[in-house]
């Protein structure tokens, strides 16, 4: 039946599409006509793959991949575009899910573990991907006409975005599979940290080796992203106090008054050019530690995010390039392959350092396998500071990232599925 | 100020009126007929906008297109769901063909009214596509705000089935509005980026949509498993559904009409729908009101002339009505024309409709025609119900 309605609504889109009764593009319509296709057909295929045991996620992408450029043509450039808000205010939810999510017992408890996990994941992750591309990048014919200086550095940077990952996935799955346990905590909890940290690496690293880049691009300042993160944790704390006292004042409509405060955070980021992920999960780690209304507050913020999660991943899914992926397939499977065994490798690492539970030896390191927004954000960096050979690499990064948005979810579901945690949160 | 804090801030006035200002200033007797017609949001509306303190560009205004479609596309649903064969079989004979014929009467004297008027002085409506604003204000005419008389109405009406029947003339009268518009919106299809085709398709088109959307939402309806799956679903259902009648240039409050009244009459669950949805109803109508408000524009003198037609032949067109669907009626059981009269959120959310619509002079007189009667008629109502002297 799910089947069926499926294929019913993309035959009623593809029929409305092209047996123009509208002859002038409207994008504005057809973006929120798509949005709300979106998490329709995003809520049919997340019960599809559900049945498979796949997570949600999973189907989410899915459907954004069948509507995207390179099959059905539904979602085109200009509705990606235009609906950029959601994915701005769905990472919003997601970050402050996340802060919610953070409690100071369980950090109190894990902070060794979690330290020693992004230790070995920061720095012996980071040179193992270099040290194995760096004799690869020599001798590729796209990248002749560097120095060894200079594709050390390339090679640098390739393991810092490959040891990036993916809060948005973590968190949506967490919420999803109801996980709660050691091996969600220690997820959590690094891929929280391990984002701020890859970002100061990747951010430390350029304005380092500027003098060897000499591609003319303005390196990024350290000073200035550490003066955006702290402001961005003050206006965290400040939100945080509106979000106590509106949970406070108002009783009823929660979930509006809720996506009013996603909003204003995106908004108020925007305005000051601070970071509304540090606002976000700031804000939520305030209410969730400092306030009585933690439970409240995560349970209208998962009621109104859903959607807005939907929306996120299948235009995630929608953006997707298969055809970047066809063309370096083979250099791509190779950063995938790598990147899984680093992250194995490092995790257990970590782990034993940090003295957590058997589980979270054998299965915390699933749950950072998922890439997607800041790392596509280091590859457009990375392009900027190597023009020439930028495009090669970028090609190479994005197909992997493909790769690896499909297979995070999946291995993060299996690993709450097989550790136990799956549904425990909500018994 | 910027759209998101403007939305933010209205959205905070609607809450906090439709939740405990609302609630508190409705028990004052003296005032709550005023409150109850919505006037003093739409009064807000104005002040906010780019003729009161200017929070908010009228350029900016118009960018909230797809948030007002989204709220008629709320109306429409929550409105459709309440429309159950197993309540509809309930109602009387004569009071439905009562309703009716009010509906029709009021309708045909104010478009014979105006074309009557027009006739003798064509030079009244000159910058206007006169047929479709007259068209328009007689079917945006016709609703009437219930909520009137379901506050006032156990206090003045002493008899009971005389508050029955004026509940069901102004909530059958403002569905068939609805339907009305739809039509309308066939008959006179905007002049550009649509296929030209003939009004019956159109309205065919419509029928068709609105039953297929109707089967999907049911179908969400019956296998949505938890709080927060139901909610969602059925969120992309609207959106889906307003966002469909933006891009076709329909009725979004017709298209999601439909789909409710399917999904009502097709899954027990719809109840269950109705109660989710219709919890946020009031906050919905109340910012329709204050963005018809803001969008308010200084009416230009020839527009005054047709506003205070426009007051009369409604005013005569509800009374004609009433009076005759009153024939059909026994003595105990007929409605009083003075609680027909308010009009409400609905008819503004017409208006706006109609105005995103057509994007023409035509559509912006019909607004600020309706708008500037809306506020006339309340104050009205505060008169004829006696709202000032208790």
């Amino acid at each position: 039946m799910r089947i069926l309605l499926l294929f019913g609504l993309f035959a009623m889109m593809i029929l409305l599409q092209n047996l123009g009764f509208v002859t002038v593009n409207n994008v504005t319509a057809r973006s929120l006509m798509i949005f709300g296709f979106l998490i329709l057909t995003g809520t049919v295929a997340g019960a599809l793959v559900l049945r498979l045991r796949l997570p949600g996620i999973t189907g989410y992408l899915l459907a954004g991949v069948i509507c995207g450029p390179d099959l059905l043509h539904l979602v085109q450039g200009d509705v990606l575009a235009n609906l950029s808000f959601i994915n701005e205010t769905a990472l919003t939810f997601i970050a402050l899910l996340a802060g919610a999510e953070l409690r100071l017992l369980m950090l109190r408890q894990r902070l060794r573990g979690i330290s020693w996990i992004v230790l070995m994941q920061s720095i012996p992750g980071i040179l193992l991907v270099s040290a194995l591309f760096l004799p690869l990048f020599l001798y590729l014919p796209a990248l002749q006409g560097y120095t060894t200086a200079q594709l050390a550095v390339m090679a640098l940077l390739l393991g810092i975005i490959a040891v990036a990952v993916s809060p948005s996935t973590t968190v949506a799955v967490m919420v999803e599979a109801r996980a709660q346990g050691p091996v969600k905590d220690t997820v959590l909890g690094v891929t929280m940290v391990l984002d701020v940290v890859v970002i100061l690496l990747f951010t430390l690293t350029v304005a380092l080796v500027a003098p060897l880049l000499a591609s003319g691009a303005e390196s990024p300042h350290l000073t200035g992203l550490l003066l955006e993160m702290g402001f961005s944790m003050l206006g965290g704390l400040l939100t945080g106090v509106i979000g106590i006292l509106i949970l406070h004042f108002i009783t009823t409509h929660r979930n509006l008054v809720m996506l009013g405060l996603g909003l204003l955070i995106v908004e108020l980021a925007r305005d000051f050019h601070l970071d509304p992920l540090l606002i976000a999960i700031s804000c939520g780690f305030l209410i969730a530690n400092f306030s009585r209304y933690g439970s409240v507050f995560q349970e209208t913020i998962e009621k109104v995010s859903l959607p807005l999660f939907l929306v996120f991943f299948a235009l995630a899914g929608a953006g997707l390039d298969f055809t970047r992926l066809a063309a370096t397939w083979p250099l791509a499977l190779l950063l995938v392959v790598s990147r899984l065994a680093v992250k194995f490798i490092t995790s257990r690492w970590g782990v034993r350092a940090g003295g957590l539970e058997p589980q979270v030896l054998q299965y915390a390191w699933m749950g950072f396998i998922g890439q997607a927004g800041v790392s596509l954000g280091f590859v457009l960096l990375l392009e900027e500071q190597f023009p020439a050979a930028g495009g090669f690499l970028k090609q190479i990064i994005i197909a992997a990232i493909v790769i690896n948005q499909i297979i995070g979810p999946i291995m993060l579901q299996y690993a709450f599925d097989r550790s136990g945690e799956t549904g425990v949160a909500m018994k | 100020m910027k759209l998101t804090y403007f939305l933010i801030l209205i959205g905070l006035i609607s809450l906090a009126g439709s939740t405990r200002l609302f609630l508190r200033l409705r028990s004052l007797p003296s005032w709550r007929l005023f409150f109850t017609t919505s006037t003093l949001f739409l009064l807000s509306g104005i002040l906010l906008g780019p003729h009161g303190i200017n929070l908010i560009s009228r350029t900016m205004l118009l960018e909230l297109k797809p948030v007002t479609v989204l709220l008629m596309g709320w109306v429409g649903i929550v409105l459709g769901l309440q429309l159950r064969w197993h309540h509809l079989r309930r109602i009387p004979l004569r009071i439905a063909a009562g309703s009716q014929i009010q509906a029709v009467v009021s309708l045909l004297i104010i478009l014979g009214g105006f074309l009557l008027l027009w006739r003798m002085w064509p030079v009244l409506t000159v910058p206007f596509d006169s047929p479709r604003l007259f068209a328009m204000l007689a079917v945006i005419g016709l609703s009437t705000a219930p909520e009137v008389i379901q506050i006032s109405g156990l206090a003045l009406i002493r008899n009971q089935h005389s508050f029955r029947t004026a509940l069901f003339f102004a909530n059958l009268g403002r569905i068939t509005a609805i339907f009305a518009i739809g039509i309308l919106y066939a008959l006179y299809r905007p002049s550009t980026g649509l296929l030209p085709l003939p009004a019956v398709h159109w309205i065919m088109l419509t029928l068709v949509l609105g039953a297929a959307l109707g089967l999907v939402a049911t179908f969400f309806c019956q296998h949505s498993k938890d709080e927060a799956g139901f909610l969602s679903s059925m969120t992309g259902m609207i959106i889906f559904a307003a966002g469909l009648a933006y891009y076709l240039h329909l009725s979004p409050l017709l298209l999601t009409l439909l789909m409710g009244i399917v999904t009502a009459n097709s899954t027990p669950r719809a109840i269950r729908l109705f109660e989710v949805l219709s919890r946020y109803d009031q906050a919905v109508f109340l910012l329709l009101l204050i963005l018809a408000g803001a969008l308010l524009d200084i009416p230009v003198p020839g527009l005054v002339p047709l506003l205070l037609i426009y007051l009369v032949l409604r005013l005569l067109g509800k009374y004609a009505g009433n009076r005759l669907a009153n024939v059909l009626l026994p003595q105990h059981h007929r409605s009083s024309t003075r609680f027909l009269l308010p009009q409400g959120a609905l008819t503004l959310a017409l208006a706006i409709n109609q105005l995103q619509i057509y994007a023409d002079t035509t559509a912006a007189a019909v607004f600020q025609i309706l708008l500037l009667g809306s506020l006339c008629f309340s104050f009205l109502s505060l008169l004829l119900l006696g709202g000032w002297r208790r």
